[in-house]
């Protein structure tokens, strides 16, 4: 598991959670990470998250990005984390697995959504150009 | 969703293919230690994959990259993760106002704190600025010309008579083929350093001067305030005689008169009309300079400029001009130079090397070099004081913080976030600093003018040392960096937990250690050990002063009034009338309350050198020496108490005409005699312009020249009778304080002639005590430095004690009512004090034997690192350390148990 979140303060602005902006905007590597774990079902610990992303995108993906990323989605309250055994192809070492909180969901039907309204009537010409 | 089939590598029997240790090492440092699995598992998991379709090369390289993926980033997150919540607090406008003006009462409320806070960082911070104003005036701001990176001086480099190459003046001739030949200068000129006599009827006054090429000042690119410079008709023969006056000098001699501009006043006997007056801020290097600004200032600057006035036709082979140029842009000093030497081997003048070796400095080398290493010294010094201070500081706010925990928790439960109470603590901090900053620049204003008056003389630039904006700036900005750094540091040592805590206890625990921790106790030891360094490096640089100072200088230095006259002459191209120097000192020896007088081309310690080449009777033309050459009259030897070892001196014998006679002393017996051989005899050749053959009469004591720490020179004394000078310098041992024998001299000086002016009137002491004001200097710097550093520490120590001691009152009522006796709690709050001490002397004792390698090259007839010395300092340091930690014990013992226990 990633280190814990610093205990919350007594101060109603706990860390993340909202601003005075309003909620803290999706970025996409967080966004790429929610959707990896919601596709790798109960299986979804940190290399096979990678795995799933390198694949279906087909860019290389930091370790350390995706573990700051995961370790901030941790704290904005969006995927919690489970300890697993480890096994031997990772030399023995414990998993953290992750799942995605119902926080988590919301959030990410709602960037989704918005992604969804802002590509509608784009698709083909951006397509038709991306292809060139 | 379900996982496609192999997404996941779960192969076996790679478990002998390990990622590359070092890089799993390196990254389990950075990751957090409940990731820290988690991550590392990850990454082999993936680099297994990557060995099997990559081959082993890639796949460790992709594994390194990952790495310092983690290395460069993790770090980084972490710190905005903490820090994130705690500055989005500092910058919430709400409150701003009412976490000042609590600080301000909180300030107030707490006097005494307060008032320590601000003279420690006052004593610092004067220190600091002080220091800096002089680092700034000498080697941080430019010199007062345009573009001054592109001023260099030239120099000539060749052996001297006695084989010895050093950067020497040159020729006229040498400046002009030079001048015309190099293309790499832009602009260049040549100036002597030489000194004049003022006569404005009221007074008359010797000062520094410099005679000038007329391109000199447009070298330098300079403009005159008043009047106008010097043009290339001044410096042809025949022109007539005109001068350039420093604003100090129009402005303190002659009251800023704008109507001497274009006057003539007599300088050197000679009615010169001045022409211009520089503008205040123009100065110009001249390491000739020995007198002091009227300021109060060094010297190492003309106070008048005169034009070449015809050398440049009549004496263009006196090796005696220094040389100033400007670079073409964009010409670099090294191309500078190999021109000079292609010239230079091409048309070879006397004196010259043959192999062209010359040397271009930077003007900026040339002022400061020499400078640089003991201000930065000296700098360095500031720089553990400044440590000591503010490790002093984290204490004293530590405490203070400390003591606010109540509150400050308080305000945590009320909903106050990290970021408002780090503000709270940050502005309480910032004002606390701002104000020890500017008491320090008080401190440091008065401590100026007394400082400039101790500058030794030669060092340059010293009067533009000052407190000005840039000095207000430094201070203040060093103070709120001091007082933010180590409220950041009390904060980390107070920490979150420490806050809660200090809700849940109230302030007060009973368990725990007296000292206050392993920190303070660092703390302690550190500024304990800094200013144990600083106590025995001043130690040592004060012994060196003493010791040289009571060096024998060879001759008796009490009760003797020197002075100078240089002859004028009664017309222009009229005889010198040497005799009256005879006259005049044969009447001072005649004075009331004189014991004794004599004269002599040079006396020593008056910072004049003059030496001639001598071959000893029937050596080889190569065998000759350079020694120092002094024309003395009969009275000299007598007068300074200078001992005869064999022979005779002079004697009223030695008129013109008769024999040749040289005295010599001690050291050029026994460096160019062959042992044994007679000195008393022997014949010596004397080449000082024209050669002389004379007979050795006389040996005498040696005596120090210039420096009493150097060893001492050969000399070969002439009479004066058959070798007169136009300088003379006069010695006059009395029986009554000298300095009441100046009326009465000048007066029978103005008996036998009034044109002549007598000058610089010294005590011999006073000029001995003049050649050690760079020693004296440092070491009354370092003293005073060592002094602020040990009240620093001391005061720090007792802080931390006193403090824990109320804090931990409870603890000893216990001990008490447990049966512990007086001396047990003596012992108990002595030893929690003192051990942290002993520990910093100890480091203390090392770091000084370190420093000592530096103050090694700054000392003289003492040893940079003595035992008894250091064993001394720790001693005494340990014995006020003990005094400091002794009050508050024995307010601890005082304690009353019964009602301690009650209070809780």
């Amino acid at each position: 598991m990633l280190s814990a979140p610093a205990a919350p303060a007594a101060e109603p602005v706990s860390p993340g959670a909202t601003t005075p902006m309003g909620r803290t905007a999706l970025g996409e590597l967080e966004h790429l990470i929610l959707l990896a774990i919601i596709r790798l079902d109960d299986d979804a610990y940190g290399a096979a998250i990678i795995g799933e992303i390198e694949r279906q995108t087909s860019r290389d993906l930091s370790h350390a990005a995706t573990y700051i990323a995961l370790q901030r989605l941790q704290e904005k309250g969006l995927v919690a984390a489970r300890a697993a055994v480890g096994e031997t192809a990772r030399g023995g070492r414990a998993k953290a697995v992750f799942t995605v909180t119902a926080a988590g969901r919301e959030r990410l039907r709602e960037s989704g959504a918005a992604l969804f309204a802002m590509w509608k009537g784009l698709d083909p010409a951006l397509r038709g150009r991306g292809r060139s | 969703m379900s996982a496609a089939p192999g997404r996941h590598p779960r192969e076996t029997g790679h478990g002998e293919a390990r990622p590359p240790r070092l890089g799993e090492w390196l990254a389990a440092r950075v990751l957090p230690e409940a990731s820290r699995d988690a991550a590392l598992g990850d990454l082999h998991e993936r680099y297994l994959a990557r060995l099997r379709r990559a081959g082993p090369a890639a796949a460790r390289r992709w594994y390194l990259r990952q790495v310092l993926g983690f290395l460069a980033r993790v770090p980084f997150a972490r710190a905005r993760a903490s820090a994130s919540d705690a500055v989005r607090g500092l910058f919430t406008r709400s409150g701003l106002a009412a976490d000042v003006r609590h600080a301000a009462r909180a300030a107030v409320r707490e006097r005494g704190l307060t008032a320590a806070v601000v003279l420690v960082l006052a004593l610092a911070i004067g220190a600091a600025a002080v220091v800096f104003s002089i680092v700034s005036a000498v080697l941080l701001r430019p010199l007062p010309f345009p573009d001054p990176e592109a001023l260099v001086m030239v120099w000539d480099e060749y052996p001297d008579e006695s084989g010895i190459v050093d950067p020497k003046p040159i020729t006229l001739a040498h400046y002009e083929a030079w001048r015309g030949e190099v293309d790499r200068f832009a602009a260049s000129g040549v100036f002597e350093s030489i000194s004049a006599v003022i006569d404005a009827g009221r007074w008359s006054e010797r000062v520094d001067a410099a005679l000038v090429s007329a391109s000199l000042f447009s070298t330098l690119g300079v403009r005159p305030a008043r009047g106008r410079l010097f043009t290339e008709d001044d410096d042809r023969p025949g022109a007539p005689a005109v001068a350039i006056l420093s604003d100090e000098l129009w402005r303190f001699r002659f009251g800023g008169d704008e109507s001497l501009i274009g006057r003539a006043i007599p300088i050197d006997g000679v009615p010169t009309q001045v022409v211009g007056v520089m503008p205040p801020e123009f100065w110009f290097y001249d390491p000739y300079a020995v007198r002091r600004s009227y300021t109060g200032a060094g010297a190492s600057s003309a106070r008048l400029w005169r034009p070449m006035a015809g050398r440049f036709a009549a004496e263009r082979d006196y090796p005696r001009y220094r040389m100033v140029a400007r670079l073409r842009p964009g010409v670099t000093r090294e191309a500078a130079r190999a021109a000079v030497a292609a010239i230079e081997r091409r048309l070879p003048l006397e004196p010259s090397s043959a192999d062209g070796r010359v040397r271009v400095l930077a003007l900026e080398e040339q002022v400061a070099g020499a400078v640089r290493p003991r201000l930065l010294g000296t700098a360095g010094a500031v720089g553990l004081i400044l440590l000591v201070a503010a490790i002093n500081l984290v204490s004293l706010l530590a405490a203070r913080f400390d003591a606010r925990r109540t509150e400050l928790a308080v305000r945590a439960a009320l909903g106050a976030g990290r970021g408002r109470l780090a503000r709270a603590l940050l502005i309480h901090a910032g004002l606390l600093a701002l104000a020890g900053g500017a008491a320090g620049l008080l401190l440091a204003r008065a401590a100026t003018p007394p400082l400039l008056a101790l500058v030794p003389r030669g060092l340059p630039l010293s009067h533009r040392v000052g407190i000005d904006a840039a000095v207000i700036a430094f201070a203040l900005a060093l103070s709120l960096a001091i007082g933010l750094a180590v409220c950041l540091l009390a904060i980390v040592r107070l920490g979150p937990a420490g806050m809660a805590a200090g809700l849940a206890a109230g302030a007060r625990s009973v368990a725990g250690r007296f000292g206050g921790g392993r920190m303070t106790d660092a703390l302690i030891a550190a500024e304990v050990g800094l200013s144990l360094i600083l106590l025995i490096s001043a130690a040592v640089l004060l012994r060196s002063f003493v010791a040289t100072s009571r060096t024998d200088a060879g001759f008796d230095r009490r009760s003797v009034l020197t002075f100078q006259s240089v002859l004028m002459l009664s017309a222009p191209g009229a005889a010198p009338d040497f005799s009256f120097f005879d006259r005049l000192e044969a009447r001072i020896g005649e004075l009331p309350g004189v014991v004794s007088a004599g004269s002599a081309s040079i006396v020593p310690f008056t910072r004049w050198g003059g030496t001639a080449v001598v071959r000893i009777g029937g050596e080889a033309e190569t065998a000759a020496r350079r020694v120092s050459y002094r024309v003395v009259s009969s009275g000299y030897f007598d007068s300074l108490g200078i001992g005869r070892l064999a022979g005779r001196t002079f004697g009223a014998a030695d008129r013109p005409g008769a024999p040749l006679v040289a005295v010599v002393n001690r050291a050029f017996v026994g460096q160019y005699l062959p042992d044994g051989a007679p000195a008393i005899g022997q014949p010596l050749a004397i080449t000082r312009g024209r050669s002389d053959e004379v007979e050795i009469v006389g040996v005498v004591a040696d005596v120090k020249e210039d420096r009493l720490f150097a060893p001492a020179l050969p000399i070969v004394y002439v009479p004066l009778a058959q070798s007169p000078t136009f300088m003379r310098q006069f010695v006059v041992r009395t029986a009554a304080p000298p300095e009441r024998l100046v009326e009465s001299i000048r007066q029978a000086a103005a008996e036998l002639d009034r044109a002549q002016p007598l000058q610089d009137f010294i005590t011999l002491e006073a000029l001995i005590g003049q050649s050690l004001e760079e020693e004296r200097f440092y070491a009354v710097v370092a003293s005073a430095f060592a002094g602020i550093a040990v009240l620093l520490a001391l005061a720090g120590l007792y802080g931390v004690v006193s403090f824990a001691v109320r804090q931990r009152d409870r603890e000893v009522g216990v001990r008490m009512a447990l049966g512990a006796g007086r001396r047990a709690v003596y012992r108990l709050i002595l030893w929690s004090g003192m051990r942290p001490v002993l520990l910093g002397l100890v480091a203390g004792c090392l770091g000084a034997a370190a420093a000592a390698r530096v103050l090694r090259s700054l000392i003289h007839g003492t040893v940079a690192v003595d035992p008894v010395l250091y064993l001394a300092a720790t001693a005494a340091f340990a014995a006020v350390a003990a005094a400091a930690c002794l009050v508050p014990a024995r307010r601890a013992a005082r304690l009353d148990p019964v009602r301690i226990l009650n209070q809780a």
